[in-house]
């Protein structure tokens, strides 16, 4: 009886070994952006992006603790965190995601930097995440909260197009913990199959779920960047969205709409319609459009026949 | 427990239930009236934070499946569904669903049979006899009005073809939730808050 539980028991240790080694390897990254989601702290952050010109710039409270962020300005809080979005003024379109694919992180990127500094008098680490040698993001994180200071996003050039700054920080997060377990939520459940594309670009798909007006809507990361999108029937008009602003890649017209933390891509392809809101790149984005439906119409014959028939 | 002084014992119990989201809104309160005048509480404070840190990143060890007795969630996944759980049964359900496709199915299951419920029409009454005739007398007046449904016909499917049938306008702000609750179940969403709409300064 001795020879195998000595065999379970060699081959535990072997699994624990190879279970730390791999992770050492592989989860850098994964490491501080799971250390700054578990962190406590509140504080206001000033958040901006610059896009073919447009720049965009907001300032949010930020209350985060228990893996939930309170977020928002004025009266107008939202709770966010864990795959659950609830907005306080707002309770009955509270949503919960169920997650059932997990994301690895893209190898082509690397960690640098590491250097030490001080920031509201706390110790911070500067780290970059670098791809095929250029720096893509740069984060300034508390060494004691775990909480991220600073962030800067950069295009393959090496421009900044993205920051958060904290402008004020306390590694505390007063009177949050009475709001994480409030709320009802209606709960998201991944679709069995999906018809959105299974990935574009580096990006692919990790889970597909149904969205308003018989949409489905995919969710795609590369384990550092993510998109969601949104693909409808038919033709939705995009054209009169507010703030959009047009946006042409390889000869095809698209309309965009810039946020402080994300970009908005709408398009018309010949039998749907397509909404993308990430915070992505402007070349990782522009490999992401160039393998999804491109935006245009079909002939007059078959759009009659497809009307008609189906 | 010679040597070990209670009042530090305490605060150190307090800065760990801090941590773990347990105090009273009263308890959370005095531990941060604590931590913004005592620097030597900050300190304590911070330490605890990083051996915190330092446990998480110890690997986890899977136990496997047939260590383990029948796990599967049975009733728990109803309350799921109707948000009925804390917000740690939440976590612990979401991850045991991700991993165990038999309870997966049963909540693809509970939840078709939630919006069938949902959906079921009132109960009506009948209208069977009140199809109407068309009398033979009214037979000419059927072929010319038979004549305009054609010519009616052609003109929409001319429509069809060369007008441009749009559906409505998207609203973003839907669909913005939905990025937003599905992006923060990913690692790093802390770093930026994916979208969230921000008023200007």
């Amino acid at each position: 009886m001795i020879a195998p539980r000595l065999a379970i028991l060699g081959t535990l240790v072997v699994a624990a070994v190879t279970l730390t080694v791999s992770a050492a390897l592989a989860d850098g990254l994964n490491e501080y952006l799971e250390e700054a989601d578990k962190a406590v702290y509140s504080g206001r952050q000033v958040v901006g992006t610059t896009w073919g010109g447009v720049q965009e710039m907001g300032i949010v409270d930020v209350r985060h603790f228990g893996g939930m962020a309170m977020v928002g300005s004025g009266p107008a809080y939202t709770m966010i965190g864990q795959g659950k979005v609830n907005a306080l003024d707002s309770p009955d379109s509270a949503l919960a995601y169920v997650p059932i694919a997990r994301a690895p992180v893209n190898h082509a990127y690397d960690i640098a930097g590491g250097e030490l500094s001080t920031r509201f008098g706390m110790t911070t680490k500067t780290i970059d995440i670098v791809e095929n040698g250029v720096v893509r993001m740069r984060m300034v994180i508390d060494t004691a909260t775990g909480a991220t200071l600073e962030t800067e996003v950069f295009d393959a050039d090496g421009n900044r197009f993205r920051f958060s700054n904290m402008v004020d920080f306390s590694p505390s997060a007063a009177g949050m913990e009475d709001y994480v377990d409030d709320g009802e939520y209606r709960v998201m459940l991944p679709l069995d199959e999906a018809g959105v594309p299974d990935g574009a670009g580096r990006y692919r798909l990790i889970d597909a779920y149904p969205a308003p007006a018989e949409a489905e809507h995919g969710f795609y990361t590369d384990g550092l960047f993510r998109f969601s999108l949104f693909a409808f029937d038919g033709r939705h008009d995009v054209s009169n969205i507010e703030n959009g602003h047009a946006w042409a890649v390889d000869g095809f017209e698209y309309v965009t709409v810039i946020k402080p933390a994300a970009v908005w891509v709408l398009w018309n392809a010949p039998d749907q319609t397509f909404a993308l809101v990430g915070d992505l790149p402007p070349d990782h984005l522009e490999e992401v459009v160039a393998d999804l439906p491109r935006p245009g119409q079909r002939n007059w014959f078959v759009r009659a026949w497809r009307r008609m028939f189906g | 427990m010679a040597g070990v002084n209670p009042l530090a014992y305490r605060r150190e119990e307090l800065f760990s239930a801090f941590l773990d989201g347990e105090l009273t809104k009263a308890e959370a309160e005095f531990v941060n009236e604590v931590l913004a005048g005592d620097e030597e509480a900050m300190e304590e404070f911070r330490g605890i934070q990083q051996v915190r840190r330092a446990l998480r990143m110890l690997p986890d060890l899977e136990i496997p499946g047939w260590l383990l007795p029948d796990g599967h969630l049975g009733e728990q996944l109803s309350a799921y569904l109707d948000g009925e759980l804390s917000a740690d049964e939440q976590r612990r359900v979401s991850d045991h669903v991700i991993s165990c496709a038999d309870c997966r199915a049963e909540l693809h299951d509970l939840d078709r049979a939630r919006i069938a419920v949902r959906s079921l029409p009132g109960v009506e009454t009948g209208q069977f006899d009140q199809i109407p005739v068309l009398p033979r007398s009214r037979r000419r007046r059927a072929v010319a009005a038979g004549s305009i449904g054609i010519a009616a016909a052609v003109v929409v499917i001319l429509g069809l073809a060369f007008g441009g049938q749009q559906q409505p306008s998207i609203t973003l702000d839907d669909l913005t939730s939905q990025h937003i609750a599905r992006a923060s179940a990913e690692p790093g969403f802390a770093v930026f808050p994916a979208g969230i709409e921000i008023s200007a300064p």
